[in-house]
């Protein structure tokens, strides 16, 4: 903590000491103490007196009294840090497999991708072999199975039912990552400690959001161990256009409130993995109605050149192959609903489409004459129905994907404008 | 990627497309300069790594062919009917839109035709309102008399355009609904500050709640947007029961807004659930609609569910489920029966009515069949109502072979079949009025001052002696309904429900056509049995409620408003299915 007092200090001075008028009223803090890290919320009220609470329910404990020390000016020394043997305990489990490896989880994985491989896209679904060793996994997993591993299950399930070998690289590349980061010994670097926390669900390694202002403009259910196992809900910040994601289990409860929705978060954590990263509201107040000045905001946070697009798309999909499902709101300029293209102020096309396994292919593949897109949703029908009802379409957010090397829109969400109001409309 | 090493990429691809238990994997091997002892899980590594690194590098990197042509939504199948109805708003070259029809055929089609296409003639004759003069008497009459739940949300938006008394009443109805809803946006507001511990829709009273849904079109986007939270679970509070219940409220919404909602319950919600789900977007044009109802019913195995399913499928264009529902009529289970029965209503054709018209012989299946029958509208089918009416004992079940008829009939006038000879044939079906004794006609004039009296009464306040000289004109004149009726009305607009409750009994002992065939009466009838229902449901009283329910349901309803009649249905449905699950 001593660290942190001595850097915001030394930050304090580059930006050249304290402007008058400023008063503190309340901070959130995050302390890691007797191994456990909790947050601390230290409020000034109006009539002088302090209220402090920790998530650990104490208001006398380690927590409160390292954060009730910081903020009165007294630095705590390095050797005063309580727990720091048990902080670095390991994130790898003990082992418990019968041939003694470190990592059952690891096995389980590396198992699953070689009876893929060996069966290949276009048989692999249904294999016996194959199922056999998703079983395995869910067995080693227990309950409630992590988020990460459930959706890298479901995003296999869709490219073996789509035989796409391209995507199963991709789905099997991020389990190999995770399998090598589980096995190395000694002290992980932070990418794959957040690696190994993004598919295994540990609570470590959450960074806070404190007073943020959110807007709701996307929800969907998507595959996991079964269908629908995973909802996901696209919440764009209002002050800095980062698009994170909330995502549950359904056996979860998540934050409340309808699709779109204000949220104004006192509290949220935020997990810097895949994209859109992962957020958890904590303390929040939810709003149905969204007014014209938050929607403006909104739209002057959407990506407006779409030649930023696919660099953005490649380097998330770098970063963890399997788990990376980049979301984006665009600017529409123009739109061709005959052909579902919509355009930027360069002119620069972005394709939408609607069904990921069905897609045209580069010209000069065997297969484009028979390769037949159809709209097996309606979604994109909706898209062209809202732009001719209103009088603009203004953004359309949706999820990034690609097909024969072309990026593509998958669109949930569209915004448009009639009668001089902004409307929204869910696409699922 | 670098050309050098793209003719290898592409071969990895397809050894990952085939498997490397197909074809050996040393080629793979090779390419990927391994040795032939490298262990498997090494060369599984090495083959995903590669390509997933090379599909990586290049997405995104080729321009779209924007030359590239999208097919829409699938071409509709060519109408199975050739009459006008069938062609009526089919898009085919030899589809008709209902624009072109005239006044005559299209105030036909509101009366028989299928409910996209009475749906459409209603904007059209909305649309022409203003130009036609003398005749629009003649369609305000036509619409005022429709009471078609499935038309209620956009006739209440219809008549408030119209001048007259007709105009005037809705007008009047839609601004008291109107500043209901503004109470309920703020009760909506509280909720989500936390102010308020209670989901505000289902916390309000039946009849309330179902005005509301009913008219869900003109709800602003802030209601719509909580109720797509409580239906998908996301408000915290709202258990099951009252979702499905909310779901099965929106029946009739026909509200383009809740598809997103509708589909997420139908992909991932109980069958029942699903059910209710299906119910409510068959009855909304959406182009979402129908792939998602059939992904849904692909995948489904539950006779019951897979019948409702189809049936919404069929209301969309889509027959695919049609010979399925079919073979369904033949099994023992009268919920399966009960489910194809409802199937058919869109997806059968004349060729089904004369199996459909067995079922009214059943009568735990007759007004399941009744509604099939109406909708098919096949002409053969008359002689079946008929009879059946004259058997059944029950108002409400001749109330609606009546209405089947009447449909019937529309439509085989717009296929340009004879009607007059049908309806002189099937006049019998008709209520045949039983005549009261007769009152010695000194009694009957001092009832008739004493009812005057009565109401003068009442209506300076005086309610003891009122009431009192109205029972007195009732024992005077035995078969006489009137008094009874001012004793129920007002006890009803005192909110004293149990005992307009048992006034509206010995009305319906004395006269029950006075009370089924008066607009006012049987509005406060059904109203009074609704209210009175919800009171002892509260209470506990579970199997009362149902058996109140149960009884007015049996009288004929028809001048009832369709929000209360809607609720009244809904509520036994819900109570059913309690005392069902209580049982078992």
């Amino acid at each position: 903590m001593s660290g942190l007092h001595d850097a915001a200090r030394t930050r304090l001075q580059e930006l050249g000491g304290l402007e008058s008028g400023a008063e503190l009223t309340r901070a959130t803090l995050e302390i890691e103490a007797d191994g456990r890290i909790e947050l601390v919320t230290v409020t000034m009220r109006p009539d002088g007196t302090l209220l402090v609470s920790a998530t650990d329910g104490r208001d006398d404990g380690p927590h409160v009294r390292a954060a009730l020390s910081l903020l009165s000016g007294t630095v705590l020394r390095t050797s005063d840090r309580p727990g720091t043997e048990t902080a670095r305990e390991s994130l790898m489990p003990a082992p418990t497999s019968p041939s003694g490896s470190v990592s059952p989880v690891a096995d389980a994985l590396e198992e699953l991708m070689l009876a893929t491989v060996r069966h290949g896209a276009r048989k692999a679904l249904g294999a016996p072999a194959v199922k056999l060793a998703i079983q395995q996994l869910e067995t080693v997993l227990g309950k409630p199975q992590p988020r990460g591993v459930t959706r890298f299950i479901g995003r296999l399930y869709t490219v073996l039912a789509a035989q796409d070998p391209d995507g199963l690289a991709r789905v099997l590349d991020g389990a190999t990552r995770v399998v090598s980061a589980l096995r190395r010994s000694g002290e992980l670097p932070s990418e794959e400690k957040r690696r190994i926390e993004a598919w295994l669900g540990h609570e470590r390694g959450r960074t806070t959001l404190n007073d943020q202002e959110f807007i709701e403009i996307g929800r969907e259910w998507v595959a996991g161990f079964n269908r629908g196992a995973l909802q996901r809900r696209y919440l764009v910040c209002l002050h800095t256009g980062t698009m994170y994601r909330e995502e549950r289990l359904r056996s979860e409860q998540g934050s409340v409130g309808p699709c779109p929705r204000k949220i104004v978060a006192g509290l949220a954590e935020h997990h810097p993995w895949s994209s859109p990263s992962e957020m958890k509201l904590l303390q929040y107040a939810v709003t149905p109605t969204v007014d014209e000045a938050d929607w403006e905001r909104l739209v002057s946070m959407a990506v407006a050149d779409f030649d930023q697009l696919a660099p953005a798309y490649r380097a998330a999909l770098k970063g963890d192959p399997a788990l990376a499902e980049p979301v984006a709101l665009v600017t529409v300029h123009d739109i061709d609903v005959d052909r579902m293209l919509v355009y930027d102020a360069h002119d620069a096309v972005l394709p939408l489409r609607d069904d990921p396994t069905r897609a045209p292919r580069r010209e000069g593949d065997a297969e484009t004459a028979d390769d037949k897109w159809a709209d097996h949703t309606g979604r994109l029908e909706r898209i062209r129905q809202v732009a001719l009802e209103s009088d603009g379409v203004r953004c359309i957010a949706g999820r990034l994907s690609d097909a024969g090397s072309v990026l593509w829109l998958e669109p949930f969400a569209v915004i448009a404008t009639k009668d001089g109001e902004t409307r929204f409309e869910r696409l699922r | 990627m670098s050309t050098r090493f793209e003719p290898k990429t592409e071969r990895l691809i397809e050894a990952l497309a085939i498997g490397l238990g197909a074809d050996g994997s040393e080629k793979v091997r090779s390419e990927l300069a391994l040795g032939a002892d490298a262990p498997d899980h090494d060369l599984a590594r090495s083959l995903v790594q590669i390509v997933s690194a090379c599909g990586v590098a290049e997405a995104g990197r080729v321009a779209p062919e924007v030359e590239i042509e999208v097919d829409g939504a699938e071409p509709e199948p060519a109408p199975a009917d050739g009459s006008l109805l069938g062609r009526l708003g089919s898009t085919g070259v030899d589809g008709i839109g209902v624009e072109q029809l005239d006044l005559e055929t299209c105030l036909g089609v509101m009366r028989g035709g299928a409910l996209r296409q009475r749906r459409a003639a209603l904007r059209v004759l909305v649309e022409r309102a203003p130009d036609l003069g003398r005749k629009l008497r003649e369609v305000v009459e036509v619409l005022d008399t429709i009471r078609d739940v499935e038309l209620e949300p956009m006739l209440v938006q219809a008549r408030t355009e119209f001048p007259g008394a007709v105009g005037r009443r809705a007008r009047t109805t839609l601004q008291i609904w109107r500043s209901s809803l503004s109470d309920l946006e703020d009760h909506i507001a509280e909720f989500w500050d936390g102010e308020r511990a209670v989901e505000p829709i289902m916390d309000l009273p039946g009849e309330q709640r179902a005005q509301l849904l009913l008219r869900t079109r003109l709800l602003p986007d802030g209601v719509l947007r909580h109720i797509a939270a409580v239906i998908e679970g996301e408000d915290g509070v709202s258990e099951r029961e009252a979702r499905r219940a909310l779901v099965e409220s929106l029946r009739y919404s026909g509200d383009q807004r809740l598809v997103p909602s509708l589909v997420v319950l139908l992909e991932s919600g109980t069958s029942e659930i699903v059910m209710e789900a299906a119910r409510a977007v068959r009855r909304i044009e959406d182009p979402r609609v129908r792939p998602a109802l059939a992904r849904v019913f692909e995948r489904t195995v539950v006779d019951v569910a897979r019948a409702v399913l189809a049936g919404a499928l069929g209301a969309h264009g889509d027959r695919r489920g049609a010979d399925y529902v079919r073979k369904l009529l033949d099994r023992d289970e009268r919920e399966v029966k009960l489910a194809a029965l409802e199937a058919l209503e869109t997806l059968g054709g004349p060729e089904d009515a004369e199996r459909v018209a067995e079922f009214l012989s059943q009568p735990s299946l007759r007004g399941a069949a009744v509604q099939t029958l109406k909708r098919i509208g096949d002409g053969r089918t008359l002689a079946s109502l008929a009879e059946s009416a004259s058997e059944t004992k029950t108002s409400a079940m001749r109330g609606a072979i009546e209405e089947a008829r009447e449909s019937i009939l529309a439509r085989m006038d717009l296929r340009g079949e004879d009607v007059k000879e049908a309806r002189e044939a099937t006049q019998r079906m008709t209520l045949t009025e039983v005549r009261p004794p007769k009152t010695p006609t000194g009694a009957r004039i001092r009832a008739f001052r004493l009812l005057i009296w009565g109401q003068i009464l009442l209506a300076f306040g005086a309610v003891q002696a009122g009431i009192s000289r109205l029972e007195r004109a009732a024992n005077l004149r035995p078969a006489w309904a009137p008094p009874w009726v001012a004793i129920a009305l007002s006890h009803a607009r005192k909110h004293a429900h149990a005992q307009a409750l048992a006034a509206f009994r010995r009305a319906i002992e004395s006269d029950r056509t006075v009370v089924e065939r008066n607009p006012l009466v049987v509005r406060a009838l059904a109203q009074t049995f609704l209210r009175r229902a919800e009171q002892v449901e509260r209470e506990g009283r579970r199997d009362i409620a149902r058996g109140l329910l149960g009884e007015v349901l049996d009288l004929d309803l028809r001048r009832a408003p369709s929000s209360v009649r809607f609720e009244l249905q809904r509520r036994r449905r819900a109570l059913q299915r309690a005392s069902a699950e209580r049982a078992a």
